[in-house]
């Protein structure tokens, strides 16, 4: 026998305390995997998007909050192409459209022409004109919609003359309209919300080979010159300067880490609890000669174990949270859930850690007990 | 210092409740190596109080202790001292109810270096000996009063200690048991050369000891 199976069958003992202990501490545990990991989803679907479009550079309004509201003028685009090192550049107007009373979708605004047509697999064809559109398979699928049904945009009765697919489930979720027409509806002549850049690979720099990611370094540098008052961005920078992401992430750790003081809480409770309940046996295993050292451990043991046990039901919990919610029509399938298993390594060390923390106040009690005390206490 | 003597108390006082309360008063004593001793007395007597304090479980206020001629209050400090030296009983057995018989016994023994299977032989003999082996994978929760305070006596004696302290150790039993635990005492006393010193109230108990001592308001009469 060791002092884990001690610890072990102690909270065996106290099944009812022990699981509702696990069951709060998961429950904090599924709070901090459902919402991070959603804003993970989330920020891998924004990533997968640009990734599908090839995209280096990002170029949008200087100073907005929220890239929705950011308008820049379309007529930027010709002054972008005289730079050597672009290769494309796509205009893009976002907003979203409301279908009935709750469901939405992401509507996108191409130019007829725009290159990002290409990394789609299209079945029919490419709007032509300002009263068609192209719908994603996600909201062909969620609307129940084929070629030649009409599709309601913000008020605008469009018809269908084609189905995408998408490397991004993002883009996928979406219905793609002509820039002009929804400049129109937006009410933004001649604006749109992004440009999106490809920068030309496999350059020289002063008769020398420069390196993608220069180059792209290179561009970026000139388009911010040319244009002060945009901002222009790499990928990654924009996905994770995110201020709807940043918030959100920012939103999940506040929550996660009241979760995390309740489980603290939850755990210190029940050991305290165990602790002044054994405190008899504990006073026999001083009287007999244990180190306190060993009490201590046992202590500890058992609330690592809850905190453990805790992690793991919470991983459970927290995965099976965020499979249902990205399932749900609100977030029209947004992204497939990622099992990273460094993130779930990561949620049992935090789980440990909560666990052994909770156990260093009930442990301390414990070897604070004097042996003639205790084996008065029944 | 007698060189037969495990254990000498001198002068031993105990007062509780800042000095209001004399628990022992002046107690000389001696305890030769391999006696089994009764202490008796009324309740209230003080004859846990010297028990407790012979086993290091509590502090005298005045006088001193020795342990085969060591002063205790530093010798009992000594690592693994009390746990191949001191063996205790208790009236409510103190035992872990989410263990097994083996489990039990094993306890002291997880603070021993012995390899594995050396504890888990060690355990099994000693189980043996107060005839519980058909009980070994028993849950202690499971047994009869009696076969309980067996288990515990024999956690008390797994590490082949020279002193058994014993607190009123029948005072759980019926009379079958206790006469039933009394004889174990004896026996174990005689066979493994273990001083024994257990408080009482019973007088039936005091033909199983070699001699008897009784306490009255502190004093040793």
């Amino acid at each position: 026998m060791n002092l884990l199976l001690l610890a072990s069958k102690n909270l065996w003992h106290r099944k009812m305390r022990t699981c509702l202990t696990i069951f709060g501490v998961g429950t904090s545990i599924a709070v901090f995997v459902s919402l991070v990991g959603l804003a993970g989803i989330f920020t891998d679907a924004f990533r997968q998007m640009y990734k599908s479009r090839q995209t280096d550079l990002v170029v949008r309004e200087k100073g907005n909050f929220d890239f929705l509201s950011s308008g820049i003028d379309e007529k930027y685009a010709d002054k972008i192409m005289q730079i050597p090192e672009v290769l494309s550049v796509s205009k893009i107007l976002i907003d979203f459209s409301l279908s009935g009373s709750k469901d939405y979708f992401l509507v996108l605004g191409w130019d007829q022409d725009a290159s990002l047509f290409s990394k789609l697999r299209i079945q029919g064809r490419r709007p032509e004109s300002d009263d068609e559109a192209l719908v994603g398979a996600t909201i062909s699928k969620k609307f129940n919609k084929k070629i030649g049904d009409k599709i309601e945009v913000k008020g605008s009765k469009l018809t269908i003359v084609g189905i995408f697919e998408s490397k991004s489930m993002f883009e996928e979720g979406s219905v793609i309209i002509p820039l002009e027409k929804l400049q129109m509806i937006k009410k933004v002549p001649g604006k749109i919300t992004l440009f999106n850049i490809v920068v030309k690979k496999g350059g020289f720099y002063g008769g020398k080979p420069v390196n993608d990611e220069d180059q792209i370094e290179r561009t970026r540098s000139l388009i911010a010159k040319m244009l002060p008052d945009t901002e222009v961005r790499s990928v990654e920078d924009i996905v994770s300067a995110d201020n709807t992401m940043t918030s959100f992430l920012n939103f999940a750790w506040a929550i996660s880490i009241v979760a995390f003081i309740a489980a603290v809480l939850g755990i210190i409770n029940t050991m305290v609890t165990s602790v002044l309940e054994q405190t008899s046996k504990i006073g026999i295993l001083l009287a007999i000669g244990w180190r306190k050292l060993k009490i201590l451990c046992l202590v500890l043991y058992e609330s690592i174990l809850l905190g453990m046990l805790g992690g793991v039901f919470g991983l459970i919990l927290g995965y099976g949270i965020m499979n249902i919610l990205v399932r749900s029509p609100q977030l029209q399938n947004i992204g497939r859930v990622n099992y990273n298993f460094i993130f779930m390594a990561k949620v049992i060390m935090v789980s440990l850690l909560v666990g052994f923390l909770s156990g260093i106040y009930p442990a301390i009690r414990a070897i604070s007990i004097k042996p003639i005390e205790a084996l008065r206490y029944e | 210092m007698n060189k037969e003597s495990l254990i000498e108390t001198v002068n031993l006082s105990r007062y509780y409740k800042d000095g209001k309360v004399l628990a022992l008063d002046n107690v000389c004593l001696k305890i030769a190596k391999g006696e089994f001793l009764a202490i008796k007395g009324s309740s209230g007597s003080g004859k846990s109080t010297l028990l407790h304090l012979i086993g290091g479980l509590d502090i005298p206020t005045a006088g001193e202790i020795y342990f085969e001629g060591q002063i205790v209050s530093e010798v009992y400090k000594k690592r693994g001292f009390r746990l191949n030296n001191l063996g205790f009983v208790f009236q409510a057995f103190y035992l872990w109810p989410v263990l097994n018989v083996l489990e039990n016994v094993l306890l002291p023994l997880m603070e021993s270096s012995l390899s594995r299977q050396k504890k888990l032989q060690k355990a099994k003999d000693i189980i043996n000996l107060v005839e519980m082996n058909d009980k070994i994978s028993s849950s202690v929760s499971n047994l009869s009063i009696g076969q309980r305070q067996r288990v515990a006596i024999a956690r008390a004696l797994v590490m082949d200690p020279k002193l058994v302290l014993a607190d009123e150790p029948t005072g759980n039993l019926d009379s079958k048991n206790t006469e039933n635990v009394l004889s174990l005492f004896k026996t174990l006393n005689k066979q493994r050369d273990v001083t024994i010193v257990m408080v009482t109230h019973e007088e039936k108990a005091l033909i199983f000891c070699d001699r008897w001592i009784q306490l009255s308001d502190g004093k040793l009469q």
